[in-house]
């Protein structure tokens, strides 16, 4: 994913100046470390998901490829976009908190927030598309992957959407306080889990071999 | 002040996890659970070989369970202390792990009305199974708004000294998302979201065990900590 922008100043190599903790300012790590471990933790969880998936994949290759044909590729694709154009969004909108710019970067979260959107309505219609015609997580072992798999992701959609909005909240008062940027930079954080999960479920449903 | 009784509640959920694993394994040998895909005849044969042992593991599950009962009792008086007088998550978390206990306990007692006969019917024995274990693990909704509720309720604590550490508020959401595919053992005989699944049952299970005891550990710091008053 994107690294995002250290937010001290980096001090200044000075031969002068003895390097002690008062006046080399320690790079941070973005967001609360409580945000870091919830995002390690549902990693650990997804990983052993996909893990899973891999492995049930290999016992019945065939069913999985032949299930896969059934997929629509277009879906899958607008989503990992739209996903994309909102994390990179997310990140300019940090950057931009940082410096103090508030407008922008309300504006850019907005953004995301109903691109976010746009992938929770394709996503309903790609579900529905498939219940019309007769797919459903009973249908196969591929399917019961595929529709679980997504309902997670779906969940952490909607949870992600919910933090930007509340990060957006918080961006509104006339000054942002470091609390607030602390808010901000773990809500980025967590959308850019849930677009980082999305391609590993792209590569795995749609694009796998 | 009542430490020792605030310390005896906290103790309990442990040593009730504790409980759970000897009624679960040594006593039924429901480690690894009967299969949802197995046929009548099997769910018959596993608990007339083993009737008494489910019996008593019914017992000792049903025992933890009420042990659970005084350990978020505890969790809840220290929701009450984050939240002051007005403790809408306190009292989600009473009543949501009211119903948690609840369904555990009924799940156990289910397992002891299945062992009960027998030698009736594969099917019936079957039927009662199904239920049981539908009982004891499907109910992943009302834990994730337990979990969850004591997650937000730790990260919404304003003090310069929180009474409980914010990483384990971020650490109870994600354990709260745990629990929802358990839901899904209502549909699925096979796979891991069967109630025998990895993420049904192996996860859920394992999970909860380390969180409570985390739990626990980080309970009796506050206690200590806590001036008298």
């Amino acid at each position: 994913m994107t690294t995002t922008v250290n937010k001290n100043v980096v001090a200044q190599p000075n031969a002068d100046i003895p390097r002690t903790s008062k006046n080399l300012e320690k790079p941070t790590l973005p967001g609360e470390v409580g945000v870091w471990l919830f995002v390690c933790g549902d990693l650990m969880v997804f990983s052993l998901i996909f893990g899973t998936f891999l492995y049930y994949r290999g016992l019945s290759v065939d069913v999985y490829q032949q299930s896969q044909q059934a997929l629509n590729g277009a879906f899958g694709l607008a989503n990992t976009f739209i996903l994309l154009i909102s994390s990179w969004l997310v990140v300019r909108a940090v950057g931009d908190a940082r410096s103090g710019h508030f407008e922008p970067a309300r504006r850019r979260i907005e953004i995301a927030i109903v691109l976010g959107l746009c992938f929770i309505g394709l996503k309903t219609l790609e579900w529905s598309e498939k219940v019309s015609s007769g797919i459903t997580l009973v249908t196969n072992e591929f399917f019961m992957f595929y529709f679980m798999i997504t309902g997670i992701h779906f969940g952490h959609m909607l949870v992600g959407l919910g933090a930007l909005s509340y990060a957006l909240h918080g961006l509104r008062g006339p000054v942002a306080q470091r609390s607030h940027m602390e808010n901000l930079e773990g809500v980025a954080v967590f959308w850019h889990l849930v677009d980082l999960l999305w391609m590993i479920i792209f590569a795995l449903f749609y694009v796998i071999r | 002040m009542n430490k020792w009784a605030q310390k005896l509640c906290t103790i309990c959920g442990p040593v009730g996890f504790v409980l759970f694993g000897i009624g679960l394994f040594p006593l039924a040998k429901f480690l690894p659970p009967p299969s949802p895909a197995a046929t009548a005849e099997q769910i018959s044969d596993i608990y007339s070989s083993n009737q008494l042992g489910i019996q008593l593991g019914a017992i000792v599950i049903m025992m933890s369970a009420s042990l659970f009962i005084p350990f978020f009792s505890m969790i809840t008086v220290i929701i009450k202390r984050i939240e002051g007088q007005d403790a809408p998550l306190a009292v989600t978390q009473i009543a949501s792990a009211i119903m948690v206990v609840v369904f555990f306990f009924t799940g156990a007692m289910l397992f002891a009305v299945t062992a009960f006969r027998p030698e009736r019917s594969a099917e019936l024995t079957q039927l009662m199974n199904d239920f049981a274990w539908i009982m004891f693990i499907s109910p992943g909704a009302p834990a994730f708004v337990q979990t969850a509720g004591i997650g937000l309720a730790i990260l919404s604590d304003k003090q310069a000294l929180p009474i409980l550490p914010r990483w384990f508020g971020y650490l109870s959401l994600w354990i709260a998302i745990l629990f929802v595919p358990a839901a899904l053992a209502v549909i699925f005989k096979t796979g891991p979201f069967a109630w025998n699944g990895l993420l049904s049952f192996w996860v859920p299970a394992i999970l909860v065990g380390g969180w409570s005891m985390m739990m626990a550990i980080l309970m009796f710091q506050s206690i200590n900590k806590r001036a008298v008053g």
